[in-house]
């Protein structure tokens, strides 16, 4: 009964309150509808007026102003770009983890094995890139990459110099050496889900480079051609001793011409540095951190790349690479050689698919047939800043146990960049 | 001897003092207009191509390595393909912040500056839209800028170089006339756009873009969202659709196709049949207010 008579009170309170609520609604109502006639005419007399140069202009003492205190540039942040790129996926081959990861290269020994070493997933990296203009004379830049397994890599650490004459530039810290085509070039920008052969085989998965200083030169000619050359001290991984300090020498000439629609770029590389040969036991095998020096090893280089762009945004890209190094081993000077070809189709800005031929000859004596790889890939890019790439391999280059030993690999990864990163150059 | 070498220094000047970069035509039309023979002038991207993916070909650098001044667009339009290139080319006279570097963006206000930013907005520049050109009206803004540079990087030619811009900026409000007249019966109506192209000249004449066929900057066109133009189309009524002239036209054709509205293909930089700037905003007037 209570409960009833409470009710009521409260639905007839809500009434009387809605009423009032009423009035002052339609009161509102009113007072819009006037705005709005009044916003109307406004509107109407605003349309009848011309659009005349109604641009808010800076008077020419204004963008004088401009032009002088910063080149009229648009300085946004002083923060350094700061980028982070995933990369990671899921591989398949015919052999189990341990026998790839000792699988050897005949005449090259055991390859450190950095990406896609598991069969299953794979988380490869986290790559954070930093790089910003220091003052008006340098710039630095700082990539890491953070691997699965938790260990910490500095790719690379370097500045350049921005303000020398005379077309020179350079660049001091740790960074990855120009020579050849696809050394400078990270993970994330290879046409590849893998390292070129021959290029994995001569300077291990890091690439050439390392500790170093370079200087750059750019000739004052309208046709492109750049001679550089590099300083490292001598590292074991990429073949050279690491007994004298500055050791390694590295030197190129770039040149590019644009035939019609068509862009060729080639370039002549040259690397030398003290030999380092580790060392056998006995019964040949190679004993940990035990190596004897031998006079020079020195690299030849020749890249040239085609690049034919094709309607919107696909392009055919046929890019090819031939190193020889001539290494000093006990009594005798080893040579060896490889090459790759490989041919891209970007279809659009979403697809590109491409297949790639690595050789290793010039070898061993004791391998008889070429050690040679090839792979097929497609990418799909739903953005410009994802990408995932499914690339199948059949590698005759490696031995397993001592046997030659063909490994089929099927890799799906999906590499994913975050932030602001510098865009890549050609 | 004295006196005969001096009028031979003085005559020297008169081959182009300042080697000019450009991002793009119509940078390099406007160069071209003020500068006469006074500047020689090297355009780097093509009219007809994607101005936000022009690849940075190696023989660029070459451009870039030879230049005084660089002249670019900026507001984000060139950060895929300048950068790499002026890293190459070891020049300090035209690097971000040098004399040498001219940054147009910096001069005019630009619109649709994004209030919050995230990639997952699609390809959106963060200082607002960046193809402020098409805007008839913002053009005699830029020529000034150029002229005011070249006057104080080439101050022997400086009475040319006012004199060449005072006679563009009176023939160009000739021609805004004329275009003014063209597109008023336009004014309030709506048009669907590939990319947030045209919305300078668009938002200058008062007509409204109801949708872009991207559904979202950068992306390609999805079935979805197609569907949802083409319904919106015949609900309100949409006369018109803009298509560049490097995006694959099939999506506008088939908008078209099924909804009743127009496709018009629009150059958007000088080049090809529209060889001046006078042509270019001739055309994209002629067809947008038919």
């Amino acid at each position: 009964m209570v409960k009833k008579s409470v009710l009521s009170l409260v639905c007839a309170s809500a009434l009387f309150a809605s009423d009032t609520e009423l009035e002052q609604l339609k009161q509102q109502m009113v007072q819009l509808q006037q705005q709005l006639t009044e916003m109307q005419k406004h509107i109407q007399t605003l349309e009848a007026v011309p659009a005349v140069a109604s641009n808010e202009t800076l008077s020419d003492e204004e963008m004088l102003q401009k032009m002088a205190t910063k080149g009229g540039t648009a300085v946004t942040s002083l923060l350094p770009d700061i980028a982070l790129i995933l990369n990671g996926g899921y591989t398949s081959r015919n052999v189990t983890n341990a026998q790839y990861m000792n699988a050897l290269i005949p005449g090259f020994g055991k390859m450190e094995i950095q990406n896609n070493a598991k069969d299953g997933f794979n988380l490869n990296y986290a790559e954070v890139a930093m790089s910003s203009t220091v003052d008006p004379y340098f710039d630095a830049s700082a990539i890491f990459h953070i691997h699965g397994d938790g260990t910490l890599e500095v790719e690379e650490a370097y500045f350049v110099t921005r303000a020398l004459d005379y077309g020179l530039r350079f660049k001091a810290g740790k960074f990855k050496s120009a020579f050849g085509r696809v050394n400078e070039k990270h993970h994330h920008a290879w046409n590849f889900e893998d390292q070129e052969l021959v290029n994995n085989a001569f300077f291990g998965p890091d690439g050439l480079g390392g500790e170093g200083a370079q200087l750059q030169w750019v000739a004052p000619t309208p046709m492109y051609v750049m001679a550089g050359f590099e300083l490292f001290n001598g590292n074991p991984n990429q073949g050279f001793s690491a007994k004298e300090s500055a050791s390694t020498a590295v030197g190129y000439l770039k040149s590019s011409v644009d035939v019609g629609n068509t862009t060729l770029l080639a370039g002549l590389s040259y690397a030398q540095g003290k030999s380092e040969v580790q060392n056998t036991d006995g019964l040949g095998n190679l004993i940990v951190d035990s190596f004897t020096d031998y006079g020079q090893t020195r690299l030849y280089g020749v890249d040239v790349t085609l690049e034919y762009p094709l309607e919107g945004y696909g392009s055919l890209i046929w890019q090819n690479e031939w190193i020889q190094r001539n290494k000093d081993v006990e009594t005798m000077t080893q040579k060896q050689a490889g090459y790759y070809s490989e041919l891209l189709y970007k279809i659009d800005g979403n697809w590109a698919t491409g297949v790639r031929y690595d050789d290793l000859y010039k070898n061993v004596e004791n391998v008889s047939h070429h050690l040679n790889r090839t792979s097929v890939k497609v990418d799909y890019k739903p953005f410009e800043f994802s990408r995932f790439r499914l690339q199948y391999n059949q590698d005759h280059s490696k031995y397993i146990d001592d046997q030659a030993k063909t490994i089929h690999e099927v890799m799906l990864n999906y590499t994913l960049e975050l932030g602001a990163h510098g865009a890549h150059a050609f | 001897m004295k006196k005969l070498l001096l009028p031979l220094l003085c005559s020297l000047p008169l081959l182009a003092s300042v080697h000019v970069a450009v991002a793009y035509p119509y940078i390099g039309e406007l160069v071209k207009t003020i500068a006469h023979d006074k500047a020689d002038v090297s355009v780097i991207a093509q009219g007809s191509s994607d101005p936000h993916f022009v690849v940075p070909r190696p023989s660029y650098i070459g451009i870039l390595r030879e230049a005084d001044l660089l002249i670019v667009n900026g507001g984000g339009l060139e950060i895929g393909w300048i950068p790499p290139l002026q890293n190459q080319a070891h020049n300090p006279k035209i690097i971000q912040g040098a004399a040498g570097y001219l940054d147009l963006s910096a001069y005019v206000k630009l619109i649709d500056k994004p209030t919050s930013l995230s990639r997952a907005q699609g390809d959106i520049h963060a200082e607002g839209n960046p193809h402020y050109s098409l805007d008839p009206y913002n053009i005699p803004v830029l020529a000034k800028i150029i002229m005011l540079k070249l006057s104080s990087m080439d101050p022997a030619n400086k009475n040319v170089y006012h004199a060449n811009y005072d006679e563009f900026a009176k023939h160009w409000s000739l021609k805004v006339a004329q275009w003014d007249k063209t597109m008023s019966p336009c004014r309030n109506t709506q048009v669907i756009q590939y990319h947030e192209l045209y919305s300078y000249f668009l938002n200058r004449y008062g007509i409204h873009t109801a949708g872009t066929i991207e559904p979202l900057p950068g992306i390609t066109p999805s079935s979805k969202h197609t569907l949802e133009l083409i319904n919106q189309i015949r609900t309100d009524k949409i006369p018109t659709i803009i298509q560049d002239d490097y995006h694959e036209p099939k999506t506008a054709q088939f908008i078209a196709s099924k909804s009743g509205a127009r496709a018009v293909v629009l150059a958007h930089d000088v080049g090809g049949e529209n060889n001046t700037l006078d042509t270019l905003f001739d055309s994209i007037a002629e067809q947008i207010c038919k």
